[in-house]
């Protein structure tokens, strides 16, 4: 009987069938042609007949051309825990079960490397979610992509600017209404923060000035009522309608119905809620959600004296447009540009001199997207470190070159009145009263005496060991003893400052967590290659332990080999850091991208960290026994 | 006097019915390659008739659909072979086919058949 084996190899071989799969056929095939052979010869066939015949059946091709396709060929290569049946999956079991025991091993490298995982994701997820919130979540308006925010382009102002919202007059914002063509609707607004009560203590509630068109431009439907429009605006409307915000409904009214129709006190001016917003719109500003939204008409009314409305100094509104359909931003500020020499022309405030005249008429209008709303917190994110920076100056003292003691300046006086003449009796340090963030601004200190009209409004500040509690008590009591239409705001200046840091606070333990994160992944990261190094040539050690090396020059080796993977890595680490620095150079505040004391101070812990976590393996390489290690060679 | 295209109509009848063939052998039992091979020529009395070429690329096509499948299997004083069985997705096929293909035939007859007056 011939011997098939060879042959059924011979005529698979076109099918490039994986061995095993192969062998199998094979051996299926052989006996069936044993068994055929048998079979024919006891029909009583000779043997080179039967052989010939068989051997032709074998080799009429129709095996190789039906087998095609249908078994599956040899694969390329098997990945380590992967199975035979290759699906994309196939032993992701065997390695999770692997990934297990050999964090078993190691329970302490297992906490660590798991807790610097958690940590990296917990961190990464907390930055996305302020990033969708500040940057990315669109106004809750209609269309929001058609909105521009409209500014003023200056190189400086002489004025005051009063709110938030700096960049019009209302003089300024009138004329833009008036010329502009590019929006089918514009709107003016600021926020002020009113008072609900009647005297003694404040309640405070976030307020915003409208415009009359502010919600039609925006395309916001009311809840309840109806929303102010162009009829509730106009000059000298005195004291009317307002309309509140769903969460202030839900606050104040406890979302009755019939808050519509009732009067809401603001600063001592009864003024009828007309309407509610919807709930999902909480204002222009992210991270600062409105209360009440009041004609700006009704500002003269509330501010009798010294209204921002009449000044043409007083910067105080933002303008927001919807463009006008077909009209894209590029068109919009041309038509922009090319009304803004005639507005500040017209709008040119009288008090001006010739410099300020000069300066004045050089600004100019710029419409920018404002489909994401409009937002300081916006600013302040952008710039995390440079408002991290300016912390730390909170008292900053400046070195003055000159000694001006004695010298005397003058002071623009409001109109009508003459300018006043003061002479220096002293010099303050730079200080940030209003906000920390800003760069100290030129301050004059006048005793309260000599201010021949104090204003309406004045803020104490009072230091006492007592506690604040008690003390807001007994300053109560005070004031109303005096007068019962004193309305007193407290804070406690250290809250206020910590309050006003908050998001600095939050991005300095963010980027505080990433640094200790990169920190223990570099200790895991090197610990593990320096390990993986020591044990792969322990028996090297152990042969320069038995030829007379000292210990302690092993973990020289060691320490050696470690520092100069870890130069090479941070060689090619500060050429990639500087590369990046460049991309990220707008997060950068108060250093440059390429700072060289903070990169020497960066490689410097690194190295330092890098010899840290190869010391463990380093004294492992020099116990090695030498026997042991010679042995298992 | 048979003419040429019997000869064709024969082979495409062959290779239509060969899976109903294998799938019916070993509906009751496992059986090996040269068993369901033998069983189909002597039950067909020899009309029926594969070779090792012609007959396990067949086989495999139904184990590759999941219809039977190949076990080695190792009994005392034999050698081991390779043991084929119906699987649950193979006994629906067999159902299937096997009431399509007495339809057919039953079509056919009434066709074919002597007509009667």
């Amino acid at each position: 009987m011939p011997e098939w084996s060879k042959e059924i190899h011979a005529a698979l071989a076109g099918l490039n069938l994986n061995p095993a799969q192969e062998a199998s056929v094979a051996e299926e095939l052989a006996q069936h042609l044993e068994d055929r052979y048998e079979e024919l010869r006891r029909q009583g066939l000779d043997d080179p007949e039967v052989s010939r015949l068989l051997r032709d059946e074998l080799n009429n091709g129709q095996l190789v051309t039906e087998m095609k396709g249908l078994v599956s060929p040899s694969p390329a290569a098997l990945s380590p825990g992967q199975d035979r049946h290759e699906k994309p999956l196939a032993g992701l079991g065997n390695d999770l079960r692997y990934t297990l025991r050999m964090l078993r091993l190691n329970p302490g490298f297992a906490a660590v490397a798991i807790l610097s995982l958690a940590l990296g994701i917990g961190a990464n997820t907390a930055i996305f979610e302020l990033l969708g919130a500040v940057l990315l979540r669109t106004l809750p308006v209609q269309s929001p992509q058609r909105l521009a925010n409209i500014r003023e382009i200056h190189g400086g102002r002489v004025g005051s600017t009063v709110a938030r919202q700096r960049n019009f007059s209302f003089t300024l914002w009138q004329q833009i209404r008036l010329q502009q063509k590019a929006f089918s609707g514009i709107a003016a607004w600021s926020t002020e923060t009113f008072d609900l009560g009647q005297g003694g203590e404040a309640h405070d509630v976030q307020g915003m000035w409208v415009s009359g068109r502010f919600f039609d431009t925006l395309g916001i439907q009311p809840f309840l009522g109806r929303l102010l429009t162009e009829s509730d605006d106009y000059r000298g409307c005195g004291i009317r309608g307002v309309v509140i915000s769903y969460a202030f409904w839900q606050r104040a009214f406890g979302g009755r119905a019939d808050a519509v129709g009732s009067k809401l006190s603001l600063d001592g001016h009864p003024f009828d809620v007309i309407g509610v917003t919807p709930a999902s719109f909480y204002g222009l500003e992210i991270g600062r959600n409105f209360d009440v939204a009041v004609p700006l008409c009704s500002e003269t009314a509330i501010r009798t004296e010294g209204s921002w409305t009449e000044s043409a100094t007083t910067w105080w509104l933002d303008v927001i447009g919807r463009l006008n359909s077909g009209w894209t931003l590029g068109k919009a500020n041309a038509q922009l540009g090319s009304i803004a020499p005639g507005i500040f022309t017209l709008t040119l405030p009288p008090e001006y001199d010739a410099t300020e005249r000069r300066d004045y008429l050089r600004f100019g209008l710029k419409a920018e997207p404002a489909a994401t709303g409009v937002s300081e917190l916006r600013a302040a994110y952008a710039d995390p470190l440079r408002a991290l920076l300016a912390i730390s100056g909170l008292v900053l003292l400046l070195a003055c070159t000159t000694n001006p003691i004695g010298r005397t300046f003058g002071t623009r006086q409001d109109e009508g009145k003459p300018d006043r003449l003061y002479q220096i009796v002293g010099l303050a340090g730079d200080t940030r009263y209003r906000d920390i963030h800003a760069e100290p601004t030129p301050i004059v200190f006048v005793s309260l005496y000599q201010a021949a009209d104090a204003g309406t409004d004045s803020t104490f500040v009072v230091r006492s060991s007592e506690a604040p509690a008690s003390l807001i008590l007994s300053l109560k009591e005070a004031a109303a003893k005096s007068s019962l239409e004193i309305v007193l705001t407290f804070s406690i200046l250290r809250t206020s400052i910590l309050e006003k840091l908050t998001r600095e606070r939050l991005m300095a333990t963010l980027s505080g967590v990433y640094g200790a994160l990169a920190a223990i992944l570099a200790i895991v990261g090197i610990y593990g290659i320096i390990s993986y190094m020591v044990i792969r040539r322990s028996s090297e050690m152990g042969l320069r332990i038995a030829l007379g090396a000292q210990r302690r020059s092993v973990v020289g080796i060691v320490l050696r080999e470690a520092t100069v993977l870890v130069a090479g890595g941070l060689v090619v680490g500060t050429v990639v850091a500087i590369a990046c620095a460049r991309m990220v150079q707008t997060l950068l505040y108060g250093i440059k991208p390429v700072d060289p004391i903070s990169l020497m101070v960066a490689a410097g812990g690194l190295l330092t960290i890098a010899l840290i976590s190869s010391l463990l393996p380093a004294v492992r390489a020099a116990s090695v026994n030498p026997i042991e290690a010679l042995r298992e060679e | 006097m048979t003419y040429v295209g019997a000869k064709l109509f024969e082979r495409e009848l062959k290779k239509g019915s060969t899976e109903l063939l294998i799938l019916s052998l070993v509906e009751h039992r496992p059986r090996h390659g040269y068993e369901i091979s033998k069983l189909i020529e002597q039950r067909s009395e020899g009309l029926l008739k594969f070779n090792v070429a012609s007959f396990y690329p067949l086989l495999y096509r139904l184990e590759e659909r999941g219809f039977v499948i190949g076990r080695w299997v190792e009994k005392a004083g034999q050698r081991r072979r390779r043991y084929y069985q119906l699987t649950a997705a193979g006994k629906k096929v067999l159902k299937d086919q096997r009431s399509c293909w007495a339809d057919f035939v039953h079509a056919i007859n009434r066709i074919t058949g002597e007509e009667h007056a």
